[in-house]
């Protein structure tokens, strides 16, 4: 195994001929690397990539209830906001339905405008 | 007559038949006028729908943090950490629903066109809340004073954010009422116009029902 300089920066080189290919065939799939930092990351420090807020603590303890109740009225907060803003759409329409109906009783300028005799009936 | 069987688009000029008068003898009678579908409200007031609604998912990320470490604390408010003045506080929050009763007050009477009603409770509106600023800054100072600051802990860190952003919420909407009141003293709105007033009424009651929450669960809790 030697190091080698050339205009591409340093670079590995291994004498071994069938290490050379199947280092080389392993970089072919860069996803398997991918994979396997993942993995050493998992192994190395699982605690810091769990994503479950509430396994940190034990059961019984204030802060497990303290995330607890953070998440329900987190859940709640959207479906909340988004009832308010359909109620008020919802109840805006029908002010304006309403509204609408009661402007409608009264007669057209346009009919009023229409004069059945001069009409010839 | 193929022309007579295709959809007209509304904006396409009348063929002669149907343009003809019958004032003068002759034709059928017009057709009832197009009513438009009923509005619900401006585009101003379901955008600031939406902004309302982006504001009140921003208070409750604020309040999801709090009640993290309000639940997850055994001892609350922590040792040696000033008690918040709650007395003091109720009366600043009912100052506070009672300029929303008059913000009310003055859409009603921009409704009826009466401009002396409208802007004489736009302008205790604004006075009230100015009250509540005023107070809040001042129980803030002595709060201080006594040592619950951003940094003393974890309490005076969520105090100060959730209390502060309100706080800055209210100036806001207090410099908003204030252009809104300098154009209603100027006849800017009137019963057909007023979508200024509706929207900044809207914020400033949101601001104010805020507040009773972040009271109880700040100051009561």
């Amino acid at each position: 195994m030697v190091w080698s300089i050339s205009t591409k920066g340093v670079r590995l080189t291994v004498i071994d001929r069938y290490a050379s290919f199947w280092l080389r065939e392993f970089m072919k799939h860069r996803w398997i690397v991918a994979l396997c930092s993942g993995l050493m990351a998992v192994l190395a420090n699982p605690l810091a990539i769990q994503a479950c807020s509430v396994c940190i603590t034990d059961a019984g303890d204030p802060m497990t209830d303290g995330f607890n109740w953070s998440v329900f009225f987190l859940m709640a907060a959207p479906y909340t906001v988004v009832v308010s803003i359909a109620g008020a759409l919802f109840f805006g329409y029908r002010r304006a339905a309403t509204k609408r109906e009661q402007t409608e009783t009264t007669e057209p300028l346009m009919q009023l405008a229409w004069n059945d005799k001069e009409s010839g009936r | 007559m193929a022309r007579s069987s295709t959809a007209r688009r509304l904006d396409e000029a009348l063929p002669p038949s149907e343009t003809k008068r019958a004032a003068f003898g002759g034709g059928e009678p017009p057709a009832p006028p197009v009513r438009p579908n009923p509005t619900i409200g401006s585009n101003a007031w379901v955008g600031t729908l939406m902004f309302l609604g982006a504001e009140a998912m921003f208070f409750a990320g604020l309040i999801g943090a709090y009640i993290v470490f309000r639940v997850g604390s055994t001892i609350w408010p922590p040792p040696f950490q000033p008690r918040l003045p709650v007395d003091v506080t109720g009366v600043n929050t009912l100052i506070l629903i009672a300029s929303a009763v008059t913000m009310r007050w003055s859409l009603k009477a921009v409704r009826v066109n009466d401009r002396k009603r409208f802007v004489r409770y736009l302008a205790y509106t604004a006075v009230l809340g100015g009250i509540f600023l005023l107070i809040q800054g001042f129980e803030w100072l002595r709060l201080i004073h006594f040592g619950l600051t951003v940094s003393s802990s974890v309490y005076g860190g969520l105090f100060y954010t959730l209390i502060g952003f309100h706080g800055l919420h209210v100036f806001g909407a207090l410099i908003w009422l204030l252009v809104v009141l300098m154009r209603a003293k100027q006849g800017r709105f009137s019963r057909a116009s007023y979508v200024g007033v509706q929207t900044c009424g809207m914020y400033w009651r949101f601001v104010v029902a805020l507040w009773p929450i972040l009271y109880g669960l700040v100051y009561l809790y």
